[in-house]
């Protein structure tokens, strides 16, 4: 499954910040709209990079539950 | 109540004299109305202080659990001075508030549920065959409990630390491992409960199948009670298994191992003492003794030990005289790991040992941060410092990492010699 | 003007040559420690000789903790027997005589340690302060803090002295081993202490002395000097409790086996550094903050009721500064509890001693809701932070819901026989953090909570004028949800993966905790860069139930501390030197939970009531000496950030 994959969510990270640095030039950052996809995308993804890579830090598997 | 202002008056009989000498001049002397007051305040919160001490006094080794109230007494007591007195008002609320504080948490502490630690076993050597059947039971108490007497006492523990896992008394909860009370018929009913299958200790489908090789299964009700603690997964009661083993494995440790590690005479007291409170006729001392010498080989038995009552921590696991299996049974390997070739070693905790297949390629794995070059290097390596590489899926210190302390150079070089020869798919070695 | 330069570089060789005497006694230290105490180097070659000659006198043993072999060469842990002989005793339990001494000792020492730090961190904060008022203000406040700290030194001393002589007086035959132990490095102990008092009274009385250009900065050196002396003093007295806890060095009958850094590293010595440098941190903090408290609450005008709520604040942020990573640092520890006997893991958490954990888990809700309290107070006294005063009810919610489930032990607590199984057998993964994702959760919830309510303080007077300050914003908001929202899906996952993987999940929870702290205080600063003020910052504003909030936090940790130096010490059970050494006095017994509440209690009201004596007699001082004057406070100038 992709979403088990910490890959996917370091693309996912990485658009948004690509998309905050486009928005950025754009002159959208205090769009309501744009701000809260972004931070929400950020957000996410970066939360499960910290729970998917510090789980494996410990020789043990975040996506347990989803595998089994 | 009585008691309490005799005492405070007694304590306090000075000070309250004096600031009474002050009233009676402020009063009648100076005639000064305020001053007056403001001394009889002080009387008041003195006789306060004073009762709180007498409280603390009184009851300081008592079972009293009303000592905070003293505290609190104070809080008043300086809040009422910090009243009256401004120009330190500051302090005296401060430190009101303090007492308040240290009130509210010491109330907290009394208000808890009171354990209080036993004496600790005395550090005479015991005679465990001369003793009478009540002696026996005396002690076997103090093993479960830690005292004569502690088996009444909620959350009372003994050496033995039964206790935290099974109950003992009628209508105990017992999540973690069956209620111990009723046992002496129980055991002789388990041992014919269907999934125990006396006498054919091979169609049992847990993961140990007889406390050694030979052993048998029990045949009496105290061969049962024998059977459980030295192999307690032998046979799991229904529903008190490891989790996701399907009552397959216990979660119990071999009581004679370390680290709790009884004797035979404790863990004949044990059993005494587990038929005497239930008014029940005990078997002889050497019939219990017998008992366990059918499930405990004579290698395995705990000498009993002369004046240190914990574990022997320097004592070595295995010397490397015995024959590989068990090398791997008394270092518990096969408790957590399924090792091809050797019986009993079922375990699933940790992963399986195929190393003559696995360790070249772990070597290879980029993850792989370790010194070994070769396959005997490498389970050396994971003996001795299990962290140095986890097997991804298993977790990291979960095997100890003493065995390089617990494991003599030749039960070492005997490990690694038969590891290094167990192949996936090929007929494991042969046990020298 | 030559004349005035000579005669300060006179001074600097004299206070050079000063502090080179003083750190002299660590120096000759040095080459003692590092070949294992002197003596085997020593003892060694006269070994082989001996041995050669055939001689079988050197005996060997094997160390207890690091299986090391060594020669044996001090005599065995003494077997008492409880008589008048090796517990002589007056009408009272012994035990609770030094349990006294031993707490009043450390409450004192903890606060002397603490502060120098704080004034080094000060010191150096006016030292680099380019505003200059600021500069002399934060100058003053240091100088306060060692004024503070230096009456309180003495009284260290002599409570150590009596700690010395309870001990030896109470229990001769445990004080003797332990220090036929140490004797190796007793004289180093004594030297170092000899030191510290040095350089403590140098840099007290050389504050005014040293107020410019190098001399400041050879002022504030003299504190970095002041606290390695004292952080060293500490973990040398640490590793006497930790010998105690886990002993090594020596074999199973207790001989000194020559290596005397066996001794004193022992498994949990490093771990009880730690944990003791951040509590004592802490601590410091509270006591600091609970004078500017008191100060406050008795101030006459506005101006020392301005100078003193900023003091409170500034010791306040310290101490929750360091009060944050404790949690962290105590995991630490219980780890290597476990790793060492998960007997003594077992006993602290889930056995005999589990209730005492309850009431710590209870106070560490307690500090944080205080410190909580005392910012949304704290809010108050600016200007423009009425806009946050609507929010401060859901964040009671939030932070009382994660104090509950923090308390709330592992296993629900119905009757004592469901405590008693609690923790321990069940799961073989116990040395790992504990199996409590859903605890961690709560106390995760709490300390992000403090940290917005931080950054909230921040922005208090404040809007931020960044050109993508609402993106800034909406981020915050975004990631801080999100930050919740992780740690409580890890709290309830917990519940559906097997123990094993569980114990895990502290650590990304951990992780999530110190995002929010380190990246949103980050951004926050730079979000406030430049920002519009509302209205400046009234110093002295601050609502009298602040001051409260501020005295329970000081209590309030005082008696923390003296719970968990009860729990450390009472673990050993019967054991005066784990497995070494056995207690037979008639108090081997552990108290109950109750009695241990009581003593507790005791020992915090009188430290508090004697250190609040000493504050008394500080101001008696300052009254004496009008020459001191106050610097004026600029409270009603605007803050640079600094200040915050």
């Amino acid at each position: 499954m992709i979403l088990t994959n910490p890959l996917f969510w370091f693309a996912l990270l990485g658009l948004g910040v690509v998309v905050l640095v486009v928005g950025k030039k754009m002159g959208l950052l205090n769009n309501t709209a744009f701000a809260v996809g972004v931070s929400v995308v950020i957000a996410v993804a970066y939360f499960h990079i910290v729970d998917h890579y510090l789980m494996d830090m410990q020789g043990l598997d975040y996506w347990y539950l989803f595998r089994k | 109540m009585v008691e309490l202002l005799t005492e405070a008056l007694a304590l306090g009989m000075w000070p309250l004299a004096i600031l009474t000498g002050f009233l009676a001049y402020f009063f009648i002397v100076k005639r000064d109305k305020s001053a007056a007051f403001k001394t009889l305040i002080g009387i008041l919160a003195t006789g306060m202080l004073f009762m709180a001490i007498a409280n603390y006094k009184i009851n300081f080794f008592g079972e009293s659990r009303l000592l905070p109230v003293s505290l609190a007494m104070i809080t008043a007591l300086a809040f009422m001075m910090g009243i009256y007195f401004s120009s330190i008002g500051a302090l005296f609320k401060i430190g009101g508030f303090m007492f308040l504080v240290a009130a509210a948490l010491s109330g907290y502490g009394n208000w808890l549920p009171q354990v209080e630690g036993g004496f600790p076993p005395p550090e005479v050597k015991l005679q465990f065959d001369a003793m009478t059947k009540e002696q026996l039971a005396d002690e076997g108490e103090k093993i479960i409990f830690g005292g004569i007497g502690q088996s009444k006492v909620q959350g009372a523990i003994g050496k033995g630390q039964c206790p935290l896992c099974h109950g003992f008394n009628e209508g105990f909860l017992s999540e973690r491992a069956p209620n111990l009370f009723g046992i002496p018929d129980r055991s002789k009913q388990r041992i014919d409960d269907p999934r125990y299958h006396k006498g054919k200790p091979a169609e049992r489908d847990s993961v140990q199948k007889e406390a050694f090789p030979g052993a048998g299964t029990g045949e009496s009700g105290q061969e049962y009670i024998s059977e459980s603690h030295a192999c307690p997964s032998c046979f799991v009661v229904a529903g008190f298994g490891v989790k996701g083993t399907n009552d397959k494995e216990s979660p119990m440790p071999a009581i004679h191992k370390p680290p709790i590690s009884l004797s035979l005479g404790e863990l004949a007291a044990v059993d005494t003492w587990m038929y005497a409170r239930e008014g029940r006729d005990a078997p002889t001392y050497e019939e219990i003794i017998k008992a366990y010498e059918k499930f405990i080989p004579e290698a395995d038995r705990p000498k009993q030990q002369e004046d240190k009552p914990a574990a022997g921590a320097g004592s070595l696991l295995a010397d490397g005289t015995e024959p590989v299996d068990q090398i791997f049974a008394k270092a518990q390997c096969v408790v957590c790991h399924t090792i091809p070739g050797i019986p009993g070693a079922t375990g699933t905790q940790g992963p399986k040992l195929v190393e003559g297949t696995n360790a070249p390629n772990r070597i290879k794995d980029p993850a792989y941060k370790g010194a070994a070059k070769s396959t005997p290097e490498y389970i050396m390596e994971s003996v001795v410092s299990p962290s140095t590489y986890v097997v991804k899926g298993f977790p990291d210190n979960l095997m100890p990492k003493v065995f390089g302390q617990k494991l003599s150079a030749g039960a070492m070089k005997k490990i690694v010699d038969y590891l290094s020869q167990v192949k996936e798919g090929k007929e494991p070695p042969k046990i020298s | 003007m030559g004349s005035v330069t000579r005669k300060k570089t006179l001074s600097v060789i004299a206070l050079s040559a000063m502090i080179g005497l003083l750190l002299l006694p660590i120096i000759v230290a040095i080459p003692a420690l590092a070949s294992g105490g002197g003596e085997p180097a020593a003892g060694a070659p006269p070994a082989e000789a001996a041995q050669k000659e055939g001689a079988a006198k050197i005996e060997k043993a094997r160390d207890v903790y690091y299986k090391t072999e060594g020669i044996v060469s001090g005599a065995p842990a003494p077997k008492t027997a409880d008589n008048a002989q090796f517990y002589p005793r007056y009408n009272f339990e012994s035990r609770v005589l030094l349990w006294f001494a031993n707490q009043q000792h450390l409450y004192y020492g903890s606060f002397v340690l603490a502060v120098p730090i704080f004034c080094m961190v000060i010191e150096f904060i006016g030292v680099v302060t380019k505003d200059k008022a600021m500069a002399k203000k934060y100058d003053q406040l240091a100088y306060d803090f060692i004024k503070i700290s230096l009456t309180a030194y003495s009284l260290t001393a002599i409570l150590g002295g009596i700690l010395i002589f309870t001990f030896l007086t109470l229990y001769p035959a445990f004080f003797g081993y332990l220090s036929s132990i140490f004797r190796p490095v007793m004289h180093i102990y004594a030297l170092m202490f000899v030191a510290e008092s040095g350089t403590l009274y140098i840099y007290y009385y050389a504050w005014d002395k040293m107020k410019e250009g190098l001399m400041k900065w050879l002022h504030l050196s003299m504190s970095v000097v002041l606290n390695v002396i004292g952080t060293l003093l500490m973990f040398l007295a640490n590793s006497w409790i930790g010998f105690m806890m886990s002993p090594a060095g020596v074999d199973e009958q207790g001989r000194y086996l020559g290596n005397i850094w066996h001794v004193i590293h022992t498994a949990l010595w490093n771990p009880l550094n730690v944990h003791r440098i951040l509590g004592n941190m802490a601590f410091g903090g509270g006591v600091v903050a609970a004078y500017a408290a008191y100060r406050f609450l008795s101030a006459k005008n506005d101006e020392e009721r301005a100078h003193y709520d900023w003091m409170g604040y500034i010791a306040m942020a310290l101490g929750v500064a360091f009060l944050i990573p404790l949690p962290f640092a105590g995991y630490w520890l219980m780890r290597e509890v476990y790793a060492y006997r998960q007997q003594m893991g077992i006993t602290l958490m889930g056995g005999l001693l589990a209730w005492l954990f309850i009431i710590q888990a209870t106070m560490i809700g307690i500090l944080f809701l205080s410190s909580n309290y005392y910012l949304w107070q704290a809010l108050g006294r600016m200007r423009g932070a009425e806009r946050f005063q609507k929010w401060i009810k859901y964040f009671v919610f939030i932070l009382v819901v994660g104090f509950l489930i923090f308390i709330t032990p592992h296993t629900i607590v119905m009757t004592p026989a469901e405590l008693k199984a609690m923790g321990g057998q069940q799961h073989p993964v116990l040395g790992n953090y504990g199996v409590m994702s859903a605890k961690n959760g709560g106390i995760n919830v709490i300390i992000t909570t403090t940290v917005l309510t931080f950054i909230w303080y921040m922005r208090g007077n404040k809007v931020p004028a960044v050109s993508w300050s609402k993106f800034g914003n909406i981020f915050m908001g975004v990631f801080f949800f999100f930050a919740y929202v992780n740690i409580i899906w890890l709290a309830i996952y917990g519940y559906y993966i097997p123990a094993n993987v569980r114990v895990g999940l502290s650590v990304p929870q951990v992780a999530t905790t110190l995002s929010c702290l380190f990246f949103m205080t980050a951004l926050n600063t730079v979000m406030m860069k430049g920002a519009k003020q509302l209205g400046p910052i009234e110093w002295g504003k601050i609502s009298v139930r602040s001051q409260y909030a501020l005295i329970m936090l000081a209590t309030a940790f005082t008696w923390m501390m003296g719970l968990m130096g009860y729990i450390r010490s009472s673990v050993r059970l019967f054991w005066h030197v784990n497995e070494i050494m056995r207690d037979n006095s008639p108090w081997a017994y552990t108290h109950t939970v109750g009695f241990g509440a009581n003593m507790i209690s005791f020992n915090v009201l009188f430290f508090w009531i004697s250190i609040m004596f000493v504050f008394w007699l500080g101001t008696l001082g300052a009254k004496k000496a009008p020459v001191e004057a106050k610097v004026p406070v600029p409270g009603r100038a605007p803050e640079p950030a600094v200040g915050h």
